[in-house]
């Protein structure tokens, strides 16, 4: 007999629709939310996901290569998104997101800022999704 | 083979049809008018919907905010019970969630039926007398659903199944067996599983939709699901090229290499 925290944590499971075509925590900690300001230097208009790419300053001058995941095109384009219109090399913007598992510069965009008309857009879902063990089990009442 | 020929000349012809019927833009008040139907009097349910909602008018109204349904944040209108696996099942779904669903088939581009949910994302349907048609956007994922027809007797396993539906007054009710095991990821099956899912134009905007999934070698009883399609007047598909630039699989595998996750 299986214990109910099994019973119930399998049917939420499988209760989750699948919003992205993978899991987020798969890949990132929702525990590690991130904001970043940096000049974009290549964007991957790209289907199952969108992939940015920025250059960071760090504390100590030096700047650093950041990889961002965002939603598919066709989601972004329903938001107001368009292809090398919204986001262009060159473009200084403010990201939020959660950082990869490995702690490299990689991570999930959830809203993005743009300096050149502080316009905000959203890119990306909130952290969930498949995030085992970060986040403690569901436990049955 | 000839059925897979039958299948592209149909779809051929779908995408005709759909681009001479481009969704003109409608608004919340819509929801007065009587439900459209077909030359032989069944319910129509060509149109753009969006699953999981209950909320009527245009995507943009619909999804005012964020702009999109919000996982896990949003208003939820699909709702199901707890899956009522048989404890092998649910021990394969708590291993599945331990590894962070790393190996979930979706991530690989494989399809599954979306079952009421899958919001972020419009489905386009497209009636005949002789057949429905629901095209997914995610993933290009389409369904068949001949009217009025039976199963084939040598049906070939797939991940969607098979599809037939027919009338039982306004509701178009779709039987889907001949379905593919699947034992990874987030959600499992075996072949034994047999959905009977229920569509039924209520009114303008709104389709309520039913499912019941029997599956008797994971499943200790039948599971049921309901949900909402509401219309969406004026969007259009968009393209979804899921093996276009992929890169999870690849990542999954460098995050097993540092071992932060892993298939054990």
């Amino acid at each position: 007999m299986l214990k109910p925290t099994i019973l119930i944590l399998a049917g939420l499971a499988v209760a989750a629709p699948a919003w992205a075509h993978h899991s987020f925590g798969a890949e990132y900690d929702g525990t590690k939310p991130i904001t970043l300001t940096g000049v974009v230097t290549e964007v991957q208009w790209t289907n199952p996901h969108i992939y940015f790419f920025m250059d960071v300053k760090g504390k100590n001058g030096a700047v650093e290569r950041w990889k961002f995941e965002g939603y598919p095109p066709g989601v972004l384009h329903r938001i107001g998104w368009r292809t090398n219109a919204t986001m262009k090399p060159g473009d200084t913007v403010t990201v939020f997101g959660w950082r990869a598992r490995d702690g490299s510069n990689w991570g999930h965009s959830r809203e993005v800022t743009f300096a050149k008309d502080g316009k905000k857009l959203q890119s990306g879902p909130p952290a969930g999704n498949g995030d085992g063990g970060n986040s403690p089990p569901p436990i049955a009442k | 083979m000839l059925r897979q020929v039958h299948h592209v000349l149909l779809l051929a012809g779908i995408l005709t049809l759909i681009s001479c019927q481009r969704p003109a833009a409608g608004n919340v008040a819509a929801d007065h008018k009587a439900v459209p139907r077909t030359a032989d009097g069944k319910p129509d349910f060509t149109g753009v919907w969006q699953p999981d909602s209950d909320v009527p008018g245009t995507w943009e109204e619909a999804n005012q905010g964020v702009g999109v349904p919000d996982p896990g944040t949003g208003h939820r209108v699909r709702h199901a019970e707890p899956v009522p696996y048989q404890p092998w099942a649910a021990q394969k779904i708590l291993d599945a969630y331990k590894r962070r669903y790393v190996d979930n088939p979706v991530a690989r581009c494989i399809p599954q039926l979306d079952l009421g949910a899958g919001g972020l994302y419009p489905n386009q349907f497209v009636q005949t007398p002789e057949v429905l048609v629901i095209l997914v956007e995610s993933r290009h994922v389409y369904r068949l659903i001949p009217l009025n027809a039976k199963h084939a007797e040598d049906l070939d396993s797939a991940y969607l199944g098979d599809s037939v539906g027919h009338w039982e007054g306004d509701t178009l009710v779709v039987d889907v067996t001949g379905f593919k095991e699947r034992m990874s990821g987030s959600e499992i099956n075996t072949d034994a599983l047999h959905v009977v899912e229920r569509f039924t134009r209520v009114d303008y905007n709104t389709i309520n939709y039913e499912a019941t999934l029997d599956d008797s070698k994971a499943l200790t009883r039948p599971w049921h699901i309901t949900s909402k399609y509401m219309l969406r007047p004026g969007t259009q598909l968009q393209e979804h090229v899921c093996e276009e630039n992929n890169q999870d699989p690849e990542h999954f595998d460098e995050l097993m290499k540092k071992g932060l996750v892993s298939r054990k």
